[in-house]
């Protein structure tokens, strides 16, 4: 199967009287946008505001982040969006620099932010795109869980309405994602064979019912399964927390696969599973999972990424223990938050482990001009270790002092960052 | 401008006699002795090594608290920016000593310090996450470049820049981990890790197994019929509205919930609060996270003593270890002097 | 989480209902669930009177 991304390099976004593209300028006609997503019943109204690179403007409450892609042919983020479909082959638009960025108006504790100039700049992808920003205001007495459902499908309504700017414009760019059936994906013997194992979620919070992860489904019960790695860059997956969709569509592990196929290995594809909150479940999906990349993939060796919280870290490492026992090498990729243990624990035969970066490591943010998405965080400016749910409010335009983790991008479980760490 | 430095030495290095002079109290002299000499040859024309104290090291390791407080008032006296302690290479009783004044100054007067000795030092353990040890590894011979890096580094302190890796700066790593920016990124790492790995390479963990001090497991219980059993949780049981305010994530506390007459948690009068978990069905049953309504009827029906009266809680979210030990050290307390004898901890 | 138990120490660990409810099984009908609830504590005073 094969998928062709093209990019459509964009220099600058601002808003203006129709939605277009023209010599890499993306102007957008925000009443034709407003009134797109003021369709959702559980809005009372929406803003939309636009944020460029080196801005002084911090956005918060974010709750989503999306790169715009529209497929061509349809559908778009089925099941999610658009009724049922499949993804992952034929063309597909992207909008390169820019990105849809969801604020969660009931989610006052919120700390994920993006700040578009100062010292964050360095750490996130997402502090270098022209931002289109969602604000959408919900109806008084809504249910919380519902309301965030429909911010995350206004993301989705957003992407696909920017990138269809693009549907009749040659792309600058084009990268060409192709693998083929598992049964024919056979390279040469002295390319180690290598799968990814990919937890797309942990139950430790449940999805909500009618919540769309994978293919639309709200995954309750999922079991492990090999699906081809374009679903996952074309717009199948939605996480549901603990990573921004942005790094499903750029994953970064399946894109190192892809760069490397058959030049210092050979991408043998992709297990899907989730952590569940059992162990004796946790324990079945590991075995499967790794039987899968061994018996159905054939793998040498296998990489997994973890999502969710320090519960997961042990699926993680019952998922390298049974692959090693079934004869295949073992890496693994687990963001650490303590300063003090990075990670919850290391069974002893564990050995080959990177990390994306520490969360819980300060970062002291200048003040802005402008912030976007609302007006206060919450956080105790001399501790940002400090939970107390009795913190008030501070205004978000002070100079601040948060986690690295807390900037939007700049460290993703799914192994995006530009980190590493060391002890000090 | 030049900063004023003191610096710490044991009866030994102060010169004022060996081992049989380790029961002298603490002294002073003004200006610089024997090492303190390559020491301001160290600091060069940034500093001025204005004092030397010194204490024995069989005092100080029987009179710690005083020790220190003498040593505090007397370097408070000096008024100076920096302390140097050492370097203490392998000898224990003196390194303990460096890195106690170290703390104290640090803690106590705020003065930037800087110890020495070598990793191994037993001071070392004890003192190496509060203050800057820079080793000196076990022989003597290294006096002159360890106090170089002393000097820099108190430098450095003093002048509030950047402190770097303990590799570079010649620290004893003190446990914290930091960010710094890799020339690769995590995706293309952990794929060079597996091929070597599948090549037989040698190749580096980038994260390093934590160590716990386990415990000793108690003995097993005698006589259940007759105990006392407690219910401890980290679920985060907590009282409607959380008077005490334990923190959903990070937690510092725990709570301690009366049960005496309470046959069942009721949904009403309690609440779960954790980060790490969904706390919908822990809310609507509390039951499902600390087991009350069976441990009474398991007191009614004599298979156990007693329930005792309390339920310890805490979050489990994200705690660090430092704080979930005090905290689990705590309760343990509380039980034991309450005559409890076995304890059912439940885990989110 | 036996694992992690295990690993800083605990010995004495078994299995809970899992994450969401440690002592309980939101899935079963209640009187069911109470069953499975004093299972597992008397399960655990066992282990409470076993040698590690």
């Amino acid at each position: 199967m094969r998928l062709d991304l093209g990019y459509v390099h964009i220099g600058d976004v601002r808003f203006g009287a129709k939605t277009s593209i023209e010599d890499h300028f993306l102007s957008l006609d925000r009443r034709e946008l407003i009134s797109l997503l003021e369709q959702e019943s559980l809005f009372e109204r929406v803003e939309i505001e636009i944020a460029h690179p080196g801005d002084s403007c911090r956005i918060i409450h974010v709750l989503d982040v999306l790169e715009p892609r529209y497929r061509l042919t349809g559908p778009n983020f089925p099941g999610a969006l658009d009724g049922n479909g499949l993804v992952g082959d034929g063309e597909t638009r992207a909008l390169k620099n820019v990105a849809v960025v969801e604020t969660d108006q009931l989610a006052p504790r919120s700390r994920s932010i993006i700040d578009m100039s100062g010292p964050a700049r360095d750490y996130s992808p997402i502090a270098n795109t022209h931002n289109v920003v969602l604000l959408p205001y919900p109806k008084p007495g809504v249910d919380k869980n519902d309301y965030r459902l429909a911010v995350k499908k206004a993301g989705l309504k957003a992407a696909v309405y920017l990138a269809a700017a693009a549907r009749n414009i040659a792309p600058d760019e084009t990268r060409v994602f192709e693998l083929p059936p598992v049964a024919f994906n056979q390279g040469p013997k002295e390319l180690p064979r290598v799968a990814y194992i990919f937890p797309i979620h942990s139950h430790q919070h449940p999805t909500q019912q009618k919540e769309a992860v994978f293919y639309g489904s709200n995954i309750h019960g999922f079991m492990p399964t090999v699906v081809h790695p374009n679903e996952i860059l074309d717009g199948a997956l939605m996480f549901s927390y603990s990573a921004f969709t942005w790094f499903a569509q750029n994953h970064p592990v399946i894109l190192e696969l892809y760069r490397r196929h058959n030049r210092d290995l050979w991408f043998a594809g992709i297990v899907l599973t989730v952590a569940p909150v059992t162990i004796s479940e946790k324990e079945r999906n590991a075995a499967l999972a790794a039987r899968l990349a061994k018996e159905t993939l054939g793998a040498d060796g296998i990489i997994a990424t973890k999502i969710g919280g320090g519960a997961v870290d042990t699926d993680l490492m019952m998922i390298y223990t049974r692959a090693e026992e079934m004869g295949m090498k073992a890496t693994l990729v687990i963001m650490e938050r303590y300063p003090d243990t990075g990670i919850t624990f290391v069974p002893e035969n564990v050995n080959a482990l990177v990390t994306p970066g520490l969360t819980r490591d300060p970062i002291t943010l200048p003040s802005v001009a402008r912030v976007v998405g609302g007006e206060t965080l919450h956080l105790d400016n001399s501790n940002p270790d400090n939970t107390n749910p009795d913190i008030p409010p501070l205004p978000a335009n002070r100079e601040i002092t948060v986690w690295i983790g807390d900037l939007v991008g700049a460290i993703s479980q799914v192994g995006a960052s530009r980190l590493t760490t060391y002890v000090s | 401008m030049e900063i004023r430095v003191v610096h710490y030495l044991n009866q030994f290095f102060a010169q004022i006699g060996g081992e049989e002079k380790a029961d002298i109290g603490p002294g002073f002299k003004d200006g610089l002795v024997g090492p303190g000499r390559a020491l301001q040859q160290a600091l060069g024309d940034n500093g001025d090594v204005i004092a030397t104290i010194y204490c024995g090291d069989n005092y100080f390791a029987e009179h710690q608290e005083q020790a220190i407080d003498e040593q505090c008032a007397r370097i408070a006296e000096y008024k100076p920016d920096l302390l140097i302690a050492g370097p203490a290479f392998e000898s224990g009783r003196y390194g303990i000593a460096c890195g106690a004044i170290c703390q104290a100054a640090q803690q106590r007067l705020g003065i930037a310090a800087v110890a020495g000795m070598d990793e191994d030092n037993v001071g070392a353990s004890l003192h190496r996450k509060n203050i800057y040890i820079v080793n000196s590894g076990t022989s003597i011979v290294r006096m002159v470049p360890t106090l170089q890096r002393m000097a820099a580094l108190g430098l450095k302190l003093v002048r509030q820049e950047a402190i770097g890796k303990p590799a570079d700066e010649g620290y004893l790593p003190r446990g914290i981990k930091r960010n710094e920016f890799a020339a690769k990124p995590p995706a293309e790492r952990a794929v060079d890790m597996l091929l070597a790995k599948l090549r037989g390479d040698e190749f580096l963990s980038e994260i390093a197994p934590p160590k716990f001090a386990g415990g000793k497991p108690a003995a097993p219980l005698r006589n259940l019929k007759s105990a006392v059993i407690a219910l401890v949780t980290d679920g985060g049981l907590v009282l409607e509205g959380n008077p005490d305010k334990i923190e959903p994530g990070r937690p510092t506390r725990f709570t301690t919930i009366p049960v005496a007459g309470v046959d069942s948690l009721d949904a009403d009068k309690y609440d779960a609060v954790h980060s790490g978990y969904d706390t919908a069905f822990a809310n609507r049953d509390p039951n499902r996270v600390v087991p009350l309504d069976t441990m009474r009827e398991l007191e009614r029906d004599g298979v156990i003593g007693k329930l005792h009266d309390f339920v310890h809680s805490t979050g489990g979210a994200h705690a660090a270890v430092e704080n979930a030990t005090l905290i689990g050290r705590q309760i343990a307390e509380r039980l034991k002097a309450a005559g409890v004898s076995g304890v059912i901890l439940t885990s989110t | 989480m036996i694992p992690v138990a295990k690993e800083v120490g605990s010995l004495r660990a078994i299995a809970s209902g899992g994450i969401v409810s440690p002592t309980g099984n939101p899935d079963l009908p209640p009187d069911k669930e109470k069953e499975f609830r004093r299972e597992l504590v008397l399960r655990a005073l066992q282990t409470l009177q076993e040698k590690v």
